[in-house]
């Protein structure tokens, strides 16, 4: 039986590094042992994306943030001198919270147990009974315990390290350069909707970083939209690789016709089924046929963009079954009513499709586990999940 | 209950009275409850006077819109959470898919 020819292939950038064709073990999606080096060796040593700027305006603006992976709860907090600082939501004296609303304003954190003070720089500013605290111990050291925070365009990322051995920015490179002209700051945020499926963290990721199944997951909700006779498979128009981070550009049929509502809103504002104009940021290789670039941050961070908008995806681990996932979306500021509801649009229609990107995660999840399966495979359309799997054992073998 | 519509759009007053929603969530919620038929039924009454209410509420100040004219833009954005429905899904909720239920919006 032949092969069809092929009628359309992904522009590769010559920085792909070389990852073979061999089929991907499924050892790594379901083992308890393989996510626990995961933790120490990837979570536990990369930047980890957790917030925007504009979530925390003001001096004692704060947010609490289950990073599980690292099995911690986070404050971000700013200070009075605008800072963002990072610290574990725990009192030094005897471990419980300090933090225990998910968000606020405050000009200081009291431990709910016996009322220790810490200061929103994270100073021990009050150690009640201090005169009964005799043995050697420093209040001075007794702060709030810091975790390293880095911003990147707006964005916080924490760093379980003391000391990371690169910058956020040098840690981004590539990716980071290619995505800075793209105006972050100057987007509003207009929708997060989250979940926490029962499947592995990869094979949650591996769904939203290749295009070849919109023909078929998206078969109702973007019909006709990533393939046509012009690119049956639905490949990437163009893939970058930048270290352990990728973009993948995803084509778009010229031909697809939107849905009529979102037609009739799209015409006032810009939405993620009718807007193709050139922008900031986006379409690095000045592909036709664009539709949207898929920017993923090694390990669990997406940040898509578009003209006029973007979203972002946080994979958060939980076991190797269990994964949190939350997803936020951005737009330039609506200046009428007409935007809005193009705003609305572009939200309703990624929720219902995320919607339908879920659909596979746990079947693929339960079956994987049955063992049956000991290899998966990969094509040439599905380059990033082989990215993923050959970063994620460069970075197990690396730190071993 | 009556739910105040700009003159120009009186004949909206019933599906304004189920759908004048002010969040994602209560559209959301709202559409995923409905029948298929009441779906439909609201955007057919509602589509030929989409592009009329989007540039006669463009031409107010979306920060401070009068109540009536809320009323109207809230009727509007349900119009959008109930087209996927209509044009796309041919039922309420996406059917090849997760649980809609078991997706958290926030507003």
């Amino acid at each position: 039986m032949g092969k069809n020819e092929r009628i359309f292939e992904t522009k590769l950038h010559s920085d792909t590094p070389e990852m073979g064709n061999d089929p991907l073990p499924v050892e790594p999606y379901v083992s308890k042992v393989f996510f626990e080096q995961e933790r120490e060796n990837i979570f536990k040593r990369s930047w980890l994306e957790v917030a925007r700027v504009e979530e925390l305006p003001n001096p004692g603006d704060y947010i609490t943030i289950d990073v599980e992976v690292l099995k911690t709860s986070v404050i971000l907090v700013r200070g009075e001198d605008g800072q963002v600082r990072a610290f574990h939501n725990i009192c030094t004296h005897r471990g419980n919270k300090v933090a225990l609303e998910k968000q606020g304003n405050t000009r200081g954190f009291t431990c709910g147990f016996h009322s220790w003070v810490f200061g929103l720089d994270g100073t021990l500013e009050h150690m009640n009974a201090e005169e009964y605290f005799v043995g050697d111990h420093n209040k001075c050291d007794l702060g709030l315990i810091p975790i390293s925070v880095d911003t990147w365009k707006g964005f916080i990322f924490i760093h379980a390290m003391d000391q990371p051995p690169q910058t956020l920015s040098d840690y981004l490179g590539g990716m980071g350069k290619q995505l800075e002209p793209f105006p972050h700051e100057e987007c509003e945020h207009i929708a997060r909707y989250s979940g926490t499926p029962r499947v592995n963290w990869k094979v949650a990721i591996d769904a939203f970083q290749e295009a070849f199944h919109a023909i078929m997951v998206h078969r109702d909700s973007l019909p006709g939209a990533a393939g046509s006779p012009l690119n049956p498979g639905a490949a990437l128009t163009s893939a970058r690789f930048y270290g352990p981070h990728r973009s993948l550009s995803a084509w778009l049929n010229m031909e697809y016709l939107p849905p009529d509502i979102g037609m009739m809103v799209g015409k006032y504002g810009p939405a993620f089924v009718t807007s193709h104009e050139d922008y900031p940021g986006i379409n690095p290789d000045g592909d036709e046929s664009w539709w949207f670039d898929i920017n993923v941050i090694f390990p669990n961070f997406f940040c898509d963009v578009g003209p006029g908008w973007y979203f972002t995806y946080n994979f958060w681990p939980i076991s190797e079954n269990e994964t949190r996932w939350v997803m936020d979306i951005y737009q330039i500021k609506a200046e009428n009513a007409g935007a809005l509801l193009a705003q609305e649009h572009t939200k309703v229609l990624l929720r219902d499709a995320v919607l339908e990107d879920f659909s596979t995660l746990e079947d693929t999840q339960s079956m994987m586990e049955s063992g049956a399966l000991k290899s998966i495979l990969a094509s040439d359309l599905e380059i990033a999940i082989r990215h993923q799997m050959y970063v994620v054992n460069q970075w197990l073998e690396k730190t071993a | 209950m009556t739910t105040a519509l700009p003159a120009a759009f009186q004949q909206l007053t019933p599906y304004a009275d189920k759908w004048a929603l002010d969040s994602e969530s209560a559209r959301r919620e709202t559409r995923m409850r409905s029948s298929q038929e009441d779906l439909i039924t609201f955007y057919e009454a509602m589509k030929p006077v989409l592009d009329d209410a989007i540039q006669y509420l463009n031409t107010h100040d979306l920060e401070n819109l009068p109540k009536p004219e809320r009323n109207l833009l809230n009727t509007a954005l349900s119009l959008v959470e109930v087209s996927v429905a209509v044009e796309l899904f041919h039922n309420p909720w996406p059917l090849n898919a997760w649980p809609w239920e078991a997706f958290s919006v926030g507003d």
